[in-house]
C-alpha cells in the first residue's frame, strides 16, 4: 500500500491531476457567463427605453416606432448571434475537456500498467484510473484459469466483492452464456444493452445497486490472438453509454492486456534466470565475436578463477572442439534458433581439461538483439570414465571367457586323448596277451598233436611276450617323457655308428622285401650332442618304419653337417605308402601309425614316432615328417644344432684314415 | 560234414588260436579270412553256420573303402540272404560301454573279449548260437 501511495505521489508532479483539469473547466465556463450577463443587460436597457414616454424626448412617434423596431431587431439579432457563438464555444470547450480527460486517462493507464509489477495491483490500479477517467464506476475483470480454461471473476470495482463466489465458471465455447465468456470466445467486444442479449445469465448480486437492466460492456484481453481475460463494465441504464466511452474502454483493455503479458514475460524471465543461475550445467552466452557476455555460476566455477571473471574472455581461450581439435567459436551457426550438439573439451583456469557434451544454439542477444550464441555444456568426465571402465571390463571379461573356453577345450581334448590312449593301450596289450594265454592253455590241455606243434605254440607265446615287453617299454618311455623324467645322457659324440647299427638291423627285412637300402654318411666324424643309446633307438624306429611301410623301391639314410645352418641333419626317406596329407598332423600322436590303424601285418606299437619325437626333442633336436601324400613316399628329417667351428679337416682326415 | 565257422581276424596269431580252439577242441571246420567280399560271398552260399568277427581290421576294405568288423557285420545283417547267420564280435577292446555300443552299432548276436580266458566257454557260446540261429530268422523260414 505504502509503495502504491508513493508511486502515485511521484507520478503527480509532471501532469495535471483530475482536480486541476476541473478548475480549467470552471474557468472556461466563467468566460461564457460573462457573455450571458451582457446579453441580459442589453435586454433590460431596451425594455427601459420602451417604457420611457416619447414626448419627453421630443422625437416623433413614427420615428420612435421605427427606431425602436430597428434597435430591437439589432439587439435580438446580435444577442442571438452571441448566444449561438457562446453555445458553440461552450460545446467545443466541453469537447476539448472530454478529450483532455480521455488523453489523461490513456496516459495514466499506460503509465500505471508499465510501472506496476504485481498483477493484482496492476488490475486494481487500472480499474481505478479508468473509472476516474471515464466516470464509469462499475467494473469487473475475469481471468482465464490455466487449469480448466474457464473465465473466473478475479477483481471488481464499485461492485460487491462477495458477488465473486456467486458466479460459476462458465466453460468457454460456442455455448458460453455469460457475456464475458462469449466475448472471450468471439475475441470481440460485446455491448449488452438489454437483459435479453444474455438470456439465462444475470448478475443479480453483482449488479444489485445499478437498477434494472444495466448495460454490460465486455472487452476481451488478448495475448497473441488468445483471450487471457475479460474487462467488463456495467453502466446504469439511465446514464447511457456512448461510442467514445467504448473506444476508451477498448483502448484500456488493450493496454491492460499488454501489461498482463509483460508481467507474464517478466515472470518467465525471472524463472528462466533462476534456473540458469542455479543449473548444474554450464551456461554461457557468447556475443557475435565469441566473447562471453554472460555465464552462470556453474560455468564460472568450472572455468573461471573466481565468480565473474569469465565475462569478456574469448571462448577459444578455454574451449576446443573435440572432433577437430580446433578452438571453439560461435562460427557460422546460421539462422537464429538453429542448434547443434558438439563434443567440446573445456579447460579450467588451472589448466585442467575435461570433456563436455554441449548444445550450441544461435539466439538473439537479449539486450542488444544482435546475433549471439548460447552454449549449454555438461561435464562428461565421469560418464566417459565409467564407459571406458565398462568397456575395459567387458573386454577383459571377453578375453577371460575366451581363455577359459580354450583352456576348457584343451582340457576336454586332453581328457579325450587320455581316454583314447587308455583304450588303445588296453587293446594293444590284450591282443598279444590273447595269444600268450590262448597258446598256453592249448599246451596245457594237450591240444598239440606233435612235438613240432608244441614248439610252434611255445614260439607263439615267446613272440607275443616279446611284443608285450616292447609295448611295455614304449609305454614306460612315454610315461617318463610326459612326467618329464626321461633321463638322457646327452654328450658330444659321433652319431654315425648308431645310423649304421639301425641300418644293419633292418637290412635282412629290407632284403627279404627286395628293397634297396642306401646309406650316405660323411667320411669324417658327425659330432653333435646326443644320447647314443636313445639316438640308436630313434634311428632303428625310423629306418624300421621306412622298411615296414615300403613294399617296392628303396629306403635311404643320409646324414651330414650343414654349416650354414649350424646343424647336423639326418634324413630317412622311402618310396613307400606315404602319408595322406590330411593325416600328417596327427602323425606324432600316440598309437597313430601311418596307415591310420594298428598295422599288425607291419608289427609295431604305434608309439614309435611319438617316442622318437620326445627323444629327439629331449636331446635338443627337432623332427619333421614330410610326405607328398598317399603312396608318394615319406621323408623324416632330424636336425640337431651344433656349436663350435666347422668340422676340422684334420679330424675328418684322421677319422677317414681309421676307416677300413 | 563238419559245421563251418568263418573267423575274420587280421592278427595271424590270434587267427591261428581261434582255428586251433574251434577245430581241435570242438571239431568245427574253420575258415580264416580278412576279406569282406569273401565273407559276404561265403555267407550267401549258405555253407557257413557262424562268424567270429574281429572288430579292428587294419587291412580290410570293401568296395574301395576301409571297413572294420562292425561295418562288415552291418552289411551282413542288412542283407536278407546273410542276416540269419549268427555273428560273434571278438575284440581286445574292453573298455566300459564297448560291448553295448558295438552290439547296437553292428547288430551282432554276441560279443567276446580278448584275451579269451576259457576256450570251453567260447565253444559253448558258438554251439548255442548255431543251435538257436540268429535272432534274424533265415530267409527260408519266412
Amino acid at each position: 500500500m505504502a509503495r502504491r501511495e508513493k508511486a502515485k505521489k511521484s507520478n503527480q508532479a509532471p501532469l495535471p491531476s483530475a482536480a486541476e483539469s476541473r478548475e480549467q473547466l470552471r474557468d472556461a465556463l466563467a468566460r461564457r457567463y460573462a457573455f450571458g450577463v451582457a446579453f441580459l443587460m442589453s435586454v433590460l436597457g431596451y425594455t427601459a427605453y420602451q417604457l420611457t414616454p416619447g414626448e419627453a424626448l421630443g422625437v416623433p412617434a413614427e420615428v420612435r416606432q421605427h427606431a425602436a423596431a430597428a434597435f430591437g431587431a439589432v439587439v435580438v439579432a446580435s444577442t442571438g448571434l452571441l448566444g449561438l457563438l457562446a453555445f458553440r464555444r461552450r460545446f467545443s470547450e466541453m469537447e476539448r475537456v472530454r478529450n483532455l480527460r480521455a488523453q489523461l486517462t490513456i496516459y495514466r493507464v499506460g503509465e500505471t500498467l508499465e510501472r506496476l509489477d504485481h498483477e493484482d495491483e496492476l488490475v486494481r490500479c487500472a480499474l481505478d484510473v479508468i473509472a476516474d477517467g471515464t466516470g464509469l464506476s462499475f467494473w469487473a475483470i475475469y481471468r482465464r484459469n490455466e487449469k480448466d480454461g474457464a473465465f473466473r471473476l478475479t477483481a471488481v470495482r464499485g461492485l460487491p466483492d462477495a458477488a465473486r463466489v456467486e458466479l460459476a465458471p462458465d466453460p468457454i465455447g460456442p455455448n458460453a452464456l455469460s457475456p464475458a465468456t462469449r466475448a472471450a470466445w468471439l475475441l470481440d467486444t460485446i455491448v449488452s444493452r438489454d437483459a435479453g442479449s444474455a438470456p439465462g445469465y444475470a448478475f443479480p448480486a453483482l449488479t444489485a445497486g445499478l437498477g434494472a437492466d444495466p448495460i454490460v460492456v465486455s472487452v476481451p484481453l488478448t495475448d497473441r490472438g488468445e483471450a487471457v481475460g475479460v474487462l467488463q463494465c456495467f453502466v446504469p441504464r439511465r446514464r447511457g453509454f456512448e461510442g467514445d466511452q467504448l473506444a476508451l474502454v477498448r483502448w484500456t483493455a488493450s493496454q491492460l492486456a499488454v501489461g498482463l503479458k509483460r508481467l507474464k514475460m517478466e515472470r518467465r524471465d525471472r524463472m528462466l534466470a533462476t534456473y540458469l543461475r542455479g543449473s548444474s550445467e554450464m551456461v554461457l552466452l557468447l556475443d557475435a565475436e565469441g566473447c562471453v557476455a554472460d555465464a552462470n555460476d556453474a560455468a564460472e566455477r568450472a572455468l573461471g578463477s573466481a565468480l565473474g571473471t569469465l565475462r569478456g574472455r574469448h571462448a577459444s581461450e578455454f574451449a576446443t572442439e573435440e572432433a577437430s581439435g580446433r578452438p571453439f567459436g560461435p562460427g557460422s551457426l546460421g539462422t537464429e534458433g538453429k542448434s547443434a550438439q558438439l563434443a567440446l573439451r573445456l579447460r579450467a583456469v588451472d589448466g585442467r581439461g575435461f570433456p563436455c557434451d554441449a548444445t550450441v544454439t544461435a539466439i538473439a542477444h537479449p539486450e542488444s538483439g544482435e546475433s549471439a550464441c548460447l552454449v549449454i555444456a555438461r561435464d562428461v568426465t565421469e560418464r566417459r570414465e565409467r564407459e571406458a571402465a565398462l568397456r575395459a571390463n567387458s573386454d577383459a571379461q571377453r578375453h577371460l571367457n575366451d581363455q577359459l573356453r580354450q583352456a576348457n577345450g584343451r582340457l576336454e581334448d586332453a581328457r579325450t586323448m587320455q581316454q583314447q590312449f587308455l583304450a588303445n593301450t588296453s587293446h594293444e596289450l590284450r591282443t598279444p596277451l590273447n595269444s600268450v594265454i590262448g597258446f598256453a592253455t592249448l599246451l596245457e590241455q594237450g591240444v598239440a598233436e606233435s612235438a613240432e606243434e608244441v614248439r610252434s605254440f611255445s614260439n607263439s607265446i615267446r613272440t607275443s611276450s616279446e611284443h608285450l615287453l616292447g609295448l611295455l617299454n614304449d609305454i614306460l618311455d612315454l610315461a617318463k617323457m610326459e612326467a618329464g623324467r626321461l633321463d638322457l645322457s646327452v654328450e658330444r659324440g659321433d652319431g654315425r655308428d648308431a645310423v649304421r647299427a639301425a641300418v644293419s638291423t633292418v637290412a635282412p627285412d629290407a632284403g627279404g622285401k627286395g628293397l634297396e637300402l642306401r646309406v650316405d654318411l660323411p667320411e669324417g666324424e658327425l659330432v653333435f650332442r646326443h644320447d647314443a643309446a636313445r639316438f640308436r633307438q630313434v634311428m632303428l624306429n625310423l629306418v624300421g618304419n621306412a622298411v615296414k611301410f615300403t613294399d617296392r623301391g628303396e629306403v635311404s639314410v643320409r646324414a651330414w653337417r650343414d654349416d650354414d645352418r649350424a646343424e647336423v641333419c639326418v634324413v630317412v626317406a622311402d618310396t613307400g605308402i606315404g602319408i595322406p596329407l590330411d593325416r600328417q598332423s596327427q602323425l606324432f600322436t600316440k598309437f597313430e601309425s601311418r596307415e591310420g590303424s594298428y598295422a599288425r601285418r607291419r608289427p609295431g606299437t604305434g608309439l614309435g614316432l611319438a617316442i622318437s619325437k620326445g627323444l629327439v626333442e629331449g636331446m635338443g633336436g627337432s623332427i619333421t615328417v614330410e610326405s607328398e601324400g598317399a603312396n608318394r613316399g615319406t621323408r623324416v628329417r632330424l636336425s640337431f644344432p651344433v656349436e663350435g667351428p666347422p668340422a676340422d679337416p684334420l679330424v675328418a682326415a684322421t677319422a677317414a684314415g681309421t676307416q677300413p | 560234414m563238419k559245421t563251418r565257422i568263418l573267423v575274420v581276424e587280421d592278427d595271424p596269431m590270434n587267427a591261428k588260436l581261434f582255428q586251433l580252439i574251434l577245430a581241435r577242441k570242438a571239431d568245427f571246420e574253420v575258415v580264416v579270412t580278412e576279406d569282406p567280399a569273401f565273407v559276404i560271398e561265403e555267407l550267401r552260399s549258405g555253407r557257413t553256420a557262424l562268424v567270429i568277427m574281429d572288430v579292428w581290421l587294419s587291412n580290410s576294405s570293401y568296395q574301395g573303402t576301409p571297413v572294420d568288423g562292425l561295418a562288415i557285420t552291418r552289411i551282413l545283417k542288412n542283407d536278407p540272404q546273410t542276416r540269419h547267420v549268427p555273428v560273434i564280435l571278438a575284440t581286445a577292446h574292453a573298455m566300459k560301454g564297448s560291448r553295448e555300443k558295438f552290439l547296437t552299432d553292428s547288430g551282432a548276436d554276441d560279443y567276446v573279449t580278448k584275451p579269451i580266458l576259457s576256450a570251453d566257454d567260447l565253444i559253448e557260446r558258438v554251439r548255442m548260437l548255431i543251435g538257436r540261429g540268429s535272432h534274424a530268422a533265415p530267409p527260408a523260414a519266412r
